[in-house]
């Protein structure tokens, strides 16, 4: 579920980027306009068979994008959600399927089932007063030196953040949006996603730093 | 350009969306300014330290419980055929509204009697009211109605050994649970119509709620509230909304199982597949 030129491009290792410093998931430069066509084609041809409960197309296009949005669900939720929340939203995708136009980008479309699916979910854990972290914070006797790993300390600091700055910081820094594709997702204006992600960087730096990161 | 002006677009720049005039004021300030240069080199790094996180791979049990729930959904819409059906899927959309009216009925009831008799002790002809009671606010307070419950009808918290010692039959629950859910108590109540075995279970979400498992079809102690009759998973059974919860009842088996706290006849549906391959007869 890459931003792929074309839209609709399902394959996540050749999807090209749209705009700016290229993704990591996104590494190879635009592909040709017969590619991207081809792709989108692929994924009106999915999205067609599941209007119709085809069950291999839900099959494809669940193997397509199941990578980005599961992805997405670890961050956003940690690894223990992360399975039940990726079925229940591309259950959401297969039954509310009609309630994808098919005007705009499918990919774009799966983005905001999957983040609103994400947040509400923190939400309603918020509500119980569950935690909604996706790491149990660390132990603040536990110096620098055991946890060095930069990997481990930039998933510790995401998990840290407010959930609706987690979102667009990963959506930007992991899957490479654009502030247009951001804002369309997320449904904010798209000013509000250069605020925010200063907002996000700032204060992943500060819990970056609480975590004994050294920059 | 001054440090203001450059901070608050310092994202957008190192994301590369600002027009070039902009881009080149903020390049020229940030060239000039060391505070500014850092920050926009911190923010390099943070996306050169997300970049570098490793790509969890999903596990492939996702796509067989999609398919699960697909298959079951299939069933739900085929089964049964014809004229029934239609009234099924009729049913089902009037759900909606007539458990709003339930709500609006039970609450008054229970608003009506409960004040007199929440503390009263049970004699036959309160038993419903009691158990409307029971209804209306397990979802709320499970623990608080449950020790209503236990009061009422002499409960006792047993295992399930001895729940069938008791109850006279190996209880459902005996046989687990679906996967999401947790066994937390078993109970031997006696409640009017027959030692019935109530279990509590929990949601991975924590939600809580009651499984009763009991001799009668849609005994008096259910109350004469509304109850929708429907189809869930092609089993016939019967749906009342209480309080925040779904009360859904079906046959399994020989006896009946009525189910309290179920978040939405999704949970019920589960819960009637799941019964039905542990206890094949259900």
């Amino acid at each position: 579920m890459a931003p792929e030129e074309a839209g609709n491009n399902p394959s996540e290792d050749s999807a090209p980027k749209r705009t700016g410093r290229p993704s990591r998931r996104n590494p190879t430069p635009p592909a040709s306009n017969t590619e991207a066509n081809s792709a989108s084609r692929a994924v009106a041809e999915m999205v067609a068979g599941c209007r119709l409960g085809d069950r291999d197309a839900q099959r494809r296009l669940y193997e397509s994008f199941q990578r980005t949005v599961y992805r997405l669900m670890v961050r956003m939720l940690g690894i223990d959600d992360a399975p039940d929340l990726t079925q229940q939203v591309f259950l959401h995708v297969f039954r509310k399927i009609d309630g994808y136009s098919g005007r705009g980008r499918f990919d774009r479309w799966l983005y905001r089932v999957a983040a609103n699916e994400a947040l509400q979910h923190l939400r309603r854990k918020r509500s119980r007063r569950q935690r909604s972290l996706v790491y149990e914070p660390t132990d603040p006797s536990v110096r620098g030196e055991e946890r060095t790993e930069r990997k481990e300390l930039i998933e510790q600091a995401l998990a840290r953040l407010e959930p609706e700055l987690r979102s667009i910081c990963l959506l930007r820094e992991i899957d490479g949006l654009s502030y247009r594709e951001i804002a369309e997702t997320l449904e904010i204006p798209e000013g509000t996603v250069g605020s925010r992600l200063n907002r996000a960087r700032r204060e992943l730096r500060g819990h970056l730093l609480s975590l004994g990161w050294e920059p | 350009m001054n440090c203001h002006e450059a901070q608050r677009l310092l994202s957008a720049y190192h994301d590369d969306e600002l027009p070039a005039e902009v881009r080149t004021s903020v390049a020229e300030h940030v060239r000039g300014c060391p505070c500014c240069g850092d920050e926009l080199a911190v923010f390099g790094e943070l996306s050169a330290m997300a970049r570098g996180l490793d790509d969890p791979q999903p596990p492939e049990a996702i796509w067989a419980g999609i398919e699960a729930a697909l298959d079951a959904d299939r069933q739900e819409t085929a089964s049964p055929a014809g004229p029934a059906a239609a009234r099924a899927r009729v049913t089902k959309r009037r759900l909606g509204l007539l458990a709003t009216a339930a709500v609006v009925l039970v609450a008054a009831g229970v608003a009506w009697f409960a004040t007199r008799l929440w503390h009263a002790p049970s004699r036959p002809g309160e038993v419903a009211v009691d158990f409307g009671e029971f209804l209306e606010h397990f979802p709320e307070d499970p623990e608080r109605a449950q020790q209503v419950l236990m009061t009422k009808y002499d409960g006792r918290a047993v295992d399930l050994s001895q729940a069938a010692r008791r109850a006279g039959y190996r209880p459902a629950v005996a046989a687990g649970l679906p996967k999401r859910y947790t066994l937390d108590g078993v109970y031997v109540l006696k409640m009017p119509c027959c030692t019935c075995v109530q279990a509590i279970c929990r949601r991975d979400d924590g939600r809580v709620f009651a499984i009763f498992e009991h001799d009668e079809e849609h005994p008096a102690w259910l109350g004469a509230g509304p109850c929708v009759d429907t189809e869930c998973q092609g089993c016939p059974c019967c749906v009342m909304r209480a309080g925040r919860g779904v009360v859904a009842s079906w046959k399994a088996d020989k006896r009946h199982l009525t189910v309290v706290g179920a978040r939405d006849l999704q949970d019920v549906a589960d819960l009637i597949g799941h019964f039905r391959t542990t206890r094949p007869g259900a």
